[in-house]
């Protein structure tokens, strides 16, 4: 008797819906009717919500962990607790000159804000640029590794922005994010960008910001990873009210801000307030947890909020958990990881895992600050197929490159003549090892995966990532240390994958 | 397992394609909802006969296999504790089988409606070919490629990381 081999569609659905993103990138090319069912939006929707389901409370595929100073981002598996890929920003030009005059690249890319997940997307802010920055907003997927630049109406638009935050409007099947100045702007007017329209619109948020009355930071803004995440959270602080605390909403689908009061523990100097969610909870409110020094005892306390009854007066905040914590674990980001398992970045040089029952630290030997760590589920979503108007073609990076690459080496080498050239030539020696050591690492066809963590060496890292200021060569190189920053500023930069080659059309900012 | 009245069934009979007969007791018969609706008909219409349900899409061999799973979930359906166990042995039950069987496992458990195995299957099947590269897939699943060679090379280059 000969058995039936191959699935029928519906039984291959509920098959490949259960495999992971990688996997099923591959398997686009097995054949035709595969790529087709992988490649529809419902199935992406489809994969979400299974790979939803297959998890228990808090439970999470992958976390990220980003590191400022170095520009990049890496993901672990949590099942494993290993390192499972690395991705930086960096040029997105194969061959062109490297940095000189003490700068590198990841001097440019000034700073790098992640916001998220939602449905497997992150929202990436970054400041481009050393003396002129630009904000660059991008939505990217990592487990796909699509990128899409979000485009500003004019070169202006980001710099009267500071708050951003973005979500799914699970109404008109479209992801919005919010851009606001939070911390000046006397209206209730916010920017607000439609990826389905790839446009931004004006919209009254009908929250009224007043830097004397009531600001609105997103510093640990993070959203949901479940289905309907439909809010963008940030923490308000309300002046006129003894500087009560809140939590502003913004919801993606009536576009308007609710307020929630925060538990009274948290008002003032409560700690570290994080934002989170538990995927169990199907009205997707959001948790907050807060950090709390106990005096008496020389503790760290961990308390875990939930919010009830939803949003706004009528919501209630419930104590989930209490948990004490090791002074070590005074950190800069916290992650409420699986089961009994805390994911922290103590900001100098380590994320760990702490798991509060056993009281075991298992520390993932990564350099880096680490500025985030952000645990998500994986998807297949993609961001493009989202967008029903298209974008107009982008200039060509490449002429960008061919026109400012030689030019600027040129400049140098006239100028040089101008100075002293004996003291100007031993000073170049003495930097070009170690120039060429640190350009090494970002050289594309040979950057180990470590070195997408590692700091530049020997050098002062100021607090918002400044250049790294010698004073005696400063004097001499000033200005073309501000010729050499123009010319990498004005480089198209792309986040890649390290180890990888440029793909052949990176989203390029 | 005791009827709880008389009028309700305690026994049914299954089909296979091949003409083949199973007698099931209630209780097994109960994991596949395809089943159950049957019976549940039946015992509205107050009949007290032993009724004959024919599946002419799943063959003797799977139906026997299907049966054998819906014994051992019926037998542990009163019992949370043994939970381990139960998975344990769903584990070492798929184990035995190749491809082919488990697909048409998978099949037969979509048309009986047993949502359990074939969440089992879908699971287990995708477990053991996520690793798997594209070539292994054509051959496990009998999937001829309809692609061009450029057009394969060109997806491949696209997402040239899945590949690794």
């Amino acid at each position: 008797m000969v058995e039936e081999v191959q699935l029928h569609e519906d039984a291959l659905i509920e098959v490949l819906a259960r495999l992971p993103v990688k996997s099923l990138i591959r398997f686009t090319c097995v054949c035709k009717l595969w790529r087709s069912v992988i490649k529809s939006p419902e199935f992406a929707s489809k994969h979400y919500a299974a790979r939803l389901s297959l998890k228990d409370h808090n439970e999470y595929d992958s976390f990220l962990a980003s590191f400022f100073p170095a520009c990049s981002i890496s993901i672990f598996c949590y099942k494993t607790m290993s390192f499972e890929t690395a991705f930086k920003i960096r040029p997105a030009v194969a061959a062109y000159k490297p940095p000189r005059f003490d700068i590198s690249h990841r001097d440019i890319i000034t700073s790098c804000f992640i916001f998220g997940p939602c449905n497997g997307l992150f929202l990436l802010r970054l400041w481009k640029g050393l003396y002129n920055s630009v904000i660059v907003l991008l939505l990217w997927n990592p487990a796909t590794r699509e990128v899409f630049k979000i485009p500003f109406p004019d070169e202006n638009f980001g710099y009267a922005c500071i708050d951003v935050g973005f979500g799914f409007d699970h109404v008109a099947n479209d992801y919005k994010v919010i851009f606001f100045n939070g911390h000046h702007a006397n209206s209730s007017l916010v920017n607000l960008y439609s990826l389905a329209a790839n446009c931004w619109r004006q919209v009254d948020a009908g929250l009224y910001f007043d830097v004397r009355k009531k600001t609105v930071t997103c510093k640990y803004s993070s959203l949901s990873i479940s289905s309907n995440g439909c809010k963008a959270h940030f923490f308000s602080t309300d002046r006129m009210n003894g500087d009560k605390s809140g939590l502003a909403s913004f919801d993606m689908v009536d576009e308007l801000f609710i307020e929630t009061y925060l538990p009274d523990g948290f008002t003032r100097g409560g700690g570290l307030l994080l934002l989170g969610f538990s995927s169990s909870n199907k009205h997707d409110y959001p948790t907050i947890y807060g950090t709390k020094y106990e005096q008496v005892l020389d503790t760290f306390e961990m308390l875990i909020w939930v919010l009830d009854r939803g949003y706004g007066p009528k919501g209630v905040w419930n104590i989930q958990q209490s948990i004490t914590l090791p002074d070590y674990v005074g950190c800069r980001q916290v992650m409420l990881g699986n089961n009994t398992d805390i994911v922290f970045a103590n900001g100098i040089d380590d994320v760990s895992v702490y798991n509060w029952t056993t009281k075991e630290r298992k520390m993932l030997q990564i350099p880096g600050d680490g500025e985030h760590v952000i645990g998500y589920i994986e998807s297949l979503i993609s961001i493009e197929g989202f967008i029903r108007q298209l974008p107009s073609v982008e200039e060509d990076h490449m002429s960008v490159e061919a026109e400012i690459g030689p030019q600027g080496c040129q400049q140098l080498d006239h100028s040089s003549v101008e100075l002293d050239p004996p003291e100007l030539q031993s000073l170049l020696d003495r930097f070009s090892a170690e120039i060429q050591e640190r350009n090494e690492e970002d050289n594309d066809s040979d950057s180990s995966t470590d070195s997408a963590f590692l700091m530049p060496k020997g050098k002062y890292i100021g607090e918002y990532g400044a250049v790294y200021i010698d004073y005696e060569a400063d004097l001499l190189f000033g200005p073309y240390r501000n010729n050499e920053c123009e010319r990498l500023c004005r480089l198209p930069y792309c986040l890649r994958e390290v180890n990888q080659p440029l793909i052949s059309k990176p989203c390029t900012f | 397992m005791a009827s709880s009245s008389s009028s309700s069934l305690s026994r049914v009979v299954v089909k296979s394609s091949d003409n083949n007969l199973f007698v099931v007791n209630k209780k097994v018969a109960s994991q596949s909802q395809l089943l159950k609706q049957c019976i549940d008909n039946m015992e509205e219409k107050g009949t007290n006969d032993v009724i004959l349900i024919p599946l002419s899409n799943v063959t003797s061999n799977i139906l026997t296999l299907v049966l054998e799973y819906c014994e051992k979930h019926a037998d542990f359906a009163d019992d949370d504790n043994n939970n381990q166990e139960l998975k344990q042995w769903d584990h070492e039950f798929l184990k035995k089988f190749d491809y082919a069987t488990l697909n048409s496992l998978t099949m037969a458990a979509d048309y009986m409606v047993t949502k359990s195995l074939l969440n089992l299957c879908c699971q287990f099947i995708a477990d053991s070919i996520k690793d798997l590269t594209v070539q292994q897939i054509r051959q496990i699943f009998d999937i001829k490629n309809d692609f061009t060679p450029q057009e394969e090379a060109d997806i491949k280059n696209e997402n040239a990381w899945a590949f690794r």
